[in-house]
Parts: C-alpha cells; structure tokens; sequence
C-alpha cells in the first residue's frame, strides 16, 4: 500500500472585520486591536450590543472576479464573504479566474443560512404566521393571509439563499469542476469542511481544493438564538464590549468574517514551485453526547487526530466565553497534549468575536499566519478562570515560531460537534 | 486533468443494511414500495394549507404525521424514518460510540421551527428574547436533526449535515461512505429529510418550477416538479463488520461521483458536462463502463432545464449501447413520489436497492410522450416489470447551482 497524499497549504484568504486580506488579520491580531463597535438599529436593540462587522469592499469585488458573471447583489451575507476571501486568496497566489474551467479542483465551505438571506421570503411567513390567541407559545400559520403574503416572496430572494450556494458561488466564480459542498448544521462546519477537503485529496478526487467557511452573524432571530445558548457577554459594566475567553469574564460578542485556504497534494504543489505554507498533520471530528461520562476525552481524541505526534507549539481554540465550554476545552487539550504541555494559544474571538462556523477556519488562518511569524498577537493577560489555567496561561504565552512549528486549532460546540485541525509550519 | 475516483487502497468495501423511510406514500419501506410497484401515484391534494393561491391540483404530503403545533414537520418525519431504519438494522448499543457517524442532507432543515420564530422579530420594539419560544430556538439551526438523531443513536464519530438542495442526501451517503473508507468511522447513518412547508413551496412557485399538474419525466408535456416531503435514512457500514454480525446486506456502493457544472447559480449546463464527469467518476471508481449498468434511476424532476440536461448527458455517456439499441432503462421514481429536494437522492437510492433485491423494473408514471430523439429509450411508462439480472443501478441526482452526484449501487450477492 502505498503511503497517503501528503496535503499543503499554499495559500490563504481572508474577511474579518479588520478587512480583506490574511495582512489586515495579521496586523490587527499583533496590534491588539479589536473590531468591536456598537449595533445599530434593531440589532442594537437585542443582546449583546455590540459586534465586529466589516464594511465589505463591493466597488472592489471586480478585482477578483468577473462582475459580467456575477454580482456581490445575487449573493447573501455569508457567500459574499466566502467569495471576497477566496478571491483574495486567487489574487495571491496569481490564479484570478479568467473563464478557464478546471476539472481537478473543489470547493467545500461552512456556512449556515440566516434569516435576512430570505428576507422577502420571511417578510411573507411573517405575515402567514401568527401565535394563537391566548397563548404563549407556538405559531400556527393563517391561510387567509397567503395573497398578502406572497406578494412579498421572490424568486431571486429564494434562489441566492439556497442553502448550497455558498460553495456554488465559489465553483462557478472559479470555474472549479471538481467536488463541491456546503456544510451546514454547527459552528464546527468550516472545520468540517477542511477536513472533507483534506480526505477529498487524500483520497485522489481532487487535487486542489479551496476550503473554509464565511459567516455573519448579524440578523435578529440569530443573534437572540445565541443569547438564549448563553454565548453573548452582556456584562453592562466595563467589560461589555471585549471578549476574554476563559477568563472569569464570561460571555462573546458577534463578528463577522470568513477564512479560505488553499489546499493541495504537496506533489503538485512543488511541481508547480509553490510556496507550501504548512503541511495538513491530520483532522479529528467527534460528536459528544450530552452528559455522557467523558465528555472531555471524547474532545482530546479530535485534538489528537489533529497532531497524531508531538504537541503543538500554538493552539487556536473555539474561545467561546461559555464558561462551562471553555472549561471543557481546557481539560480537553489538556488530556490531548499532556498536563506539563504549555502551548501558546492565538485566540480570535478577543479580536473579532464569535463568527459561527468561520470562527474555527478563522483561528487556523491565526495559527498559521503566528508560527509563520506572518503575525505577533498581542498577549493578552486574564484574570484565568480556575478550570481554564492551561489555556488562560497560554493567551499570555508566545510560542515558537518558523519551519517545524506546529498548531492545532480547533471549533468545541455547544451543539456537540467538534473538529480540529493540525498544521506544521513550512519554510 | 479530471477530478479522479479515489485510489485503491481507500476502497474498503460499504454495504446498505438497513432503510428507513417516510414519503407522500406513508411511513415504512413496505408503503412505498408498494405505491411504486404498483405503479400507481403518491401524490395527492395538498391538506396542509391552502393550494390555491400557487394553483396546485396535487403534492407530495405524506399523511402519516399529523400537524401537531409546536413540533416541527421535518424533524417528525425524520423520527419516523429512524424508527423504522434503526430497526431494519439491528443497531443498538454495539453500534453506538466513537466509530459511528451520522451525516444528513437536507435543503431547510427544521424549516417551521425556524420561520415561526421570525414573526416574534417583526414586531417593534424588538422583544428581549424570552424563553417561551426555547424549543423552536433549540431547532433553529439546519443541523439540529442531524445532531440530535446522533444522541439518540449513541454516535460520537463524524456528524455533518450537507446543504446540497437535490444532491443533499446523494451527497450525504457519498460522504458517509468516504468517512468509512478513510478509516474516519466503521458504520455511519445517512440520508436526509425535508418537510413540505409554505416556505419553499413558495420559491419554487416565484422560480416558475411547479406544475401545473402530474409530474411527468422526460415526457413532451412536462411542465414542471411537485414538491413533496419526506424523510429517508440508510444504514452503511463496512461489508466486513456487516457479514461478522450477521446483518442483512441489502447493497453494496461500488461507486460515486460528485462534479460540478461551474455554469450558473439556477440553470444547468445545457451540454450536461458535470453530470457527465460525476457519472464518469462513478464508473472509475467502480471499475466498470456504461455497458454494466442495468438500469438508470434518474432526477427527473419534469422541469425543462433538468429533464434536458439529463437527456443530454445520458444521451453522450450512454451513445454506444444507444446506437446499438442496448441503452439501459431509465425511470424517474419522483413521478410516483413528488420532489423531495433534501431527502430525494437517498429516496432515489433507496428505491434503486428495492428494485434490485425484487428484480423488477419500476415505473414512471405519467409518462405519455417522450422527448423528441428520446423515442427509442425505455422510461417504462406504465407498469413494473420484472428483469432478469438487475444487479447494478446508476442513481443521479442535480441541483440548483450546478452541482451532480451519480452514485453506483450493487446488488447484494452479486
């Protein structure tokens, strides 16, 4: 048998609320900045507040790609952020698409359709659907209403928010033949889509891929979702508008942004004279049962799949705020890596907040950019939560940096779902 | 350079060993088999709501849930479906652990849940969220059936859910039998769901894509799809764990193909070449040719854009055993069910594998006139007919956005 495709990454894009491109993550990362303001409006008016949004570059999108094919207007929130990312990412690495088809390559992204992405179709359930008279809970819907409502339905509206068109997109921005998926369902699905993209190459179907997430978070219904799972700080003091993952301040606060990295069979990445970024070490997906006997040693097996030799030098963690989560993650890369190990951790949601299934591809896009030395994060000091020492002391912590470091990162969800993925650093 | 079918030493071998499954025609295997045989229709007046306003005569409804407010359609009929796979399967406590997966396909997931909770933030000011509506936030997400099928079975391996449209499930059983044969996990529950609710109904109404009537595949007259609901989950595992615990093997996947047209977000490439690729891909992969294929299961969807796009392709992958008067029957198993978008490409297959293990050819009903210079291909328009020798099927499926999957299936004991 011969021995497994060894899988690279040579290249990296990048939205967050600090802008476009892996240099203005880096440069916000080792800044110390954060992109958090206050939410106007509507969403202000619900928990947390506050976020990190990125005013997206629409005049610039013709840099990327063809504007004739297609528009920033047919795509939702979360594919224009895909798509801006990944056309970055092609910019860099000179291979902006110019109509050529190629049938090797693929696209699988995480994602998660939002309401405003069907907005004139939720404008007419809105209208069809009431709450009994009477009653506190459910919603029946009204028949009688069905005229009024569809005249705010469309069929653009309901096309572009499919929920496969984040991937789509991507494929026919691209011109990419190969495998396409849009992973849905946890915030673990940007991880999910690495690691399928991984195996996609491992295992021959494709030789390139473009994978990652993209996700925003900013529509009323998700933010309210997300504070009723107890992940928003709504702290109304002082420390109401930053993040400080296990810590003794609990709570997140939302951002947007998506990471796409570019991956490939190291073979065909020298062939072609490619700066290799880092070399995939492995990816570990696990699925927790709730309030099943070892929660944690379920997580520290993801972890471990991630870096099957050794302990990493910097590790990404979800980073949730959700004291009861950070807990379990600390633990969880404790029983992974040793309790003597003391990794450096970059940690994002300090910096841009919780961004869904794009939080875990964003702290890959972290890791990669800090063992490359690409980025210096600022260390951040934390008044540690006691179960969380491992990676509250490891946010103050820098670790090494250049050829042979490795990280891990990793997406631990409240829903269960959990995947990691490990790197080592190239020169 | 094609995207390729994967290598050797990847290809442990995945067998089917249990369905589950609820469709317009009722809950349970036996039901629709039996519509399907018998070559009648599934499809029905819509109860759910009012069909006027999208001038509806029939769906795809599956009478065997009852709107029971506060539970959200999909999820129900995804219960109903693990009730009866689980079952099929004799999984239990042995199965349950790290090395099992659960990875679904849907198009909107818990759809009603979702979209009843909007209207709370419509009003103004905005409310605080409460906890009154706790449960419909709990199955806000897509992926929400798809983890909480995992708890109930037990399985802490790989649990995704692929957002795919028509080639949701396809795609989820191709995944699963990747995760198998990558060493990811040894057994993994797979399919997908999709509940008939106003929200997507009233999509493909504004997209022009219902009919106006009976759902009609590669026919003349066809004027568009019926949505339907339903929820179809498969058991896979690896044949070797399926021999040495004695279970039934109903199929064995000999190949997949998964290819994209890169054309354009709503219509298909009209030349057909990404379904083309995905089946070619499965051939690879499977180690055999166009001429080993007994009989096509295609999407069918009755829309012009697909059912043309599928002629097409078929017409160039199959061109030889065309000439030669030998092209393998081909059949749209949604004309008897209606187009159940998330669950369609596990139906499809589920469909597939009964006819196998029946040997027996089923029908496309409501087919009358078949597309010009189709005249010669076999779309059994009216009954099922036994076949002597149906050992392997090609099921294809396609969707919005350009994406194909083509999947290969074997007769178990061949």
């Amino acid at each position: 048998m011969s021995a497994p495709r060894r899988v690279v990454i040579t290249g990296l894009g990048v939205t967050s609320p600090f802008g476009v491109g892996p240099a203005a993550l880096a440069d916000g990362l080792s800044a110390g900045r954060d992109g958090f303001a206050p939410l106007e409006g509507r969403l202000g008016a619900l928990p947390p507040g506050v976020g990190a949004k990125l005013d997206l570059p629409r005049k610039e999108f013709k840099l990327w790609f063809d504007t004739r094919v297609l528009r920033l207007s047919t795509m939702t929130r979360q594919t224009q952020l895909g798509c801006i990312a990944a056309g970055d990412l092609l910019k860099s690495l000179d291979m902006v698409p110019d109509g050529s088809k190629h049938l090797d390559r693929g696209a699988f992204l995480g994602s998660f359709i939002v309401p405003p992405d069907f907005a004139k179709q939720v404008r007419a359930i809105r209208i069809l659907s009431h709450r009994p008279e009477g009653e506190e809970t459910g919603f029946v819907l009204d028949d009688g209403r069905l005229a009024e409502a569809m005249k705010f339905a469309s069929a653009f509206d309901f096309l572009r928010a499919l929920p496969n068109m984040p991937s789509s997109h991507l494929s026919i921005q691209t011109g990419y033949q190969g495998p396409a998926c849009t992973y849905l369902g946890s915030d673990a699905s940007g991880m999910q889509a690495i690691g399928m993209a991984v195996q996609v190459i491992r295992s021959g179907q494709a030789t390139a891929m473009i994978a990652g997430a993209a996700f925003s978070p900013f529509q009323e219904v998700h933010l309210a979702w997300q504070h009723k799972r107890g992940l928003w700080n709504t702290d109304e003091g002082a420390g109401g508008d930053r993040v400080r993952p296990y810590s003794t301040q609990a709570g997140s606060l939302p951002g947007e942004g998506g990471a796409v990295f570019y991956l490939e069979e190291r073979e065909m990445a020298e062939a072609r004279g490619a700066t290799i970024l880092a070399e995939i070490t492995g990816y570990g997906q696990r699925m927790i049962i709730p309030d099943a006997a070892g929660q944690a040693d379920v997580r520290a097996e993801a972890l471990r799949a991630a870096l099957p030799d050794g302990t990493p030098d910097w590790v990404a963690p979800s980073g949730l705020g959700r004291p009861d989560m950070d807990r379990l993650d600390d633990e969880a890369h404790r029983l992974a890596f040793g309790a003597q190990s003391a990794p450096a951790v970059v940690a994002v949601t300090p910096h841009i907040g919780f961004s869904g299934p794009a939080t875990g591809p964003l702290g890959l896009a972290a890791a990669l950019l800090t063992g490359r030395g690409d980025a210096t994060p600022a260390r951040i000091t934390v008044d540690a939560d006691p179960g969380c020492a491992t990676l509250a002391g490891g946010l103050a912590r820098a670790g090494r940096t250049g050829a042979g470091a490795t990280a891990v990162a990793s997406s631990f969800t409240v829903d269960g779902v959990h995947a990691a993925i490990g790197v080592r650093i190239e020169a | 350079m094609v995207s390729g079918p994967r290598t050797a030493e990847s290809q442990v071998p995945v067998v089917v060993t249990g369905l589950g499954l609820v469709t317009s025609a009722g809950a349970g295997v036996d039901s629709a088999w039996k519509v399907l045989s018998e070559g009648t229709s599934a499809l029905s007046e819509l109860t759910l709501f009012d069909p006027g306003p999208y001038g509806l005569e029939i769906a795809g409804e599956s009478h065997s849930i009852e709107r029971v407010p506060g539970q959200d359609r999909a999820l129900q009929l995804l219960d109903l479906a693990a009730d009866e796979v689980l079952g099929a399967a004799g999984w239990g406590d042995t199965q349950r652990g790290p090395e099992t997966g659960v990875v679904l396909g849907t198009c909107q997931g818990a759809i009603e849940s979702a979209s009843a909770i909007h209207r709370s933030y419509a009003s103004r000011p905005v409310p605080e969220p409460t906890d009154a509506d706790r449960k419909a936030f709990a199955e806000y997400r897509p992926g929400f059936g798809t983890t909480r099928l995992a708890k109930r079975v037990g399985a802490e391996g790989p649990t995704s859910t692929v957002g795919m449209v028509c080639v949701s499930s396809s795609v989820a059983l191709m995944h699963a039998v990747d995760l198998i044969r990558c060493g990811e996990a040894r057994r993994v529950l797979a399919g997908g769901f999709e509940a008939f609710t106003q929200f997507v109904l009233t999509g493909f109404h504004c997209i022009g894509a219902l009919a106006s009537g009976p759902l009609r595949p590669f026919d003349q007259n066809r004027d568009g799809t019926v949505l339907a609901e339903g929820a179809v989950l498969m058991t896979l595992e690896r044949e070797d764990d399926a021999i040495a615990r004695g279970a039934t093997i109903l199929a064995r996947v000999i190949g997949c193909g998964v290819a994209a047209d890169a054309f354009h977000m709503t219509a298909p490439d009209p030349k057909g070449g990404g379904l083309e690729r995905a089946v070619r891909q499965a051939f690879a992969e499977a180690g055999i040719g166009p001429a080993d294929v007994d009989y096509i299961s295609a999407h069918g969807t009755g829309t012009a854009f697909n059912d043309g796009m599928e002629s097409v392709a078929f017409a160039r992958i199959f061109k030889e055993l065309a000439d030669a008067g030998q092209m393998p029957p081909l059949t749209g198993v949604k004309s008897v069910f209606g187009h159940t978008l998330g669950a369609a490409g596990a139906l499809d297959a589920a469909m597939a594998i009964l006819a196998m293990r029946h040997g027996v050819l089923t029908p496309t009903v409501s087919h009358v006139a078949p597309l010009e210079g189709l005249e010669d291909w076999d779309f059994n328009p009216h009954q099922t007919r036994p076949v002597e020798g149906m050992d392997i099927v090609l099921s294809t499926n396609s969707a919005f956005g350009g994406n194909n999957s083509a999947l290969l299936l074997q007769r178990a004991g061949v």
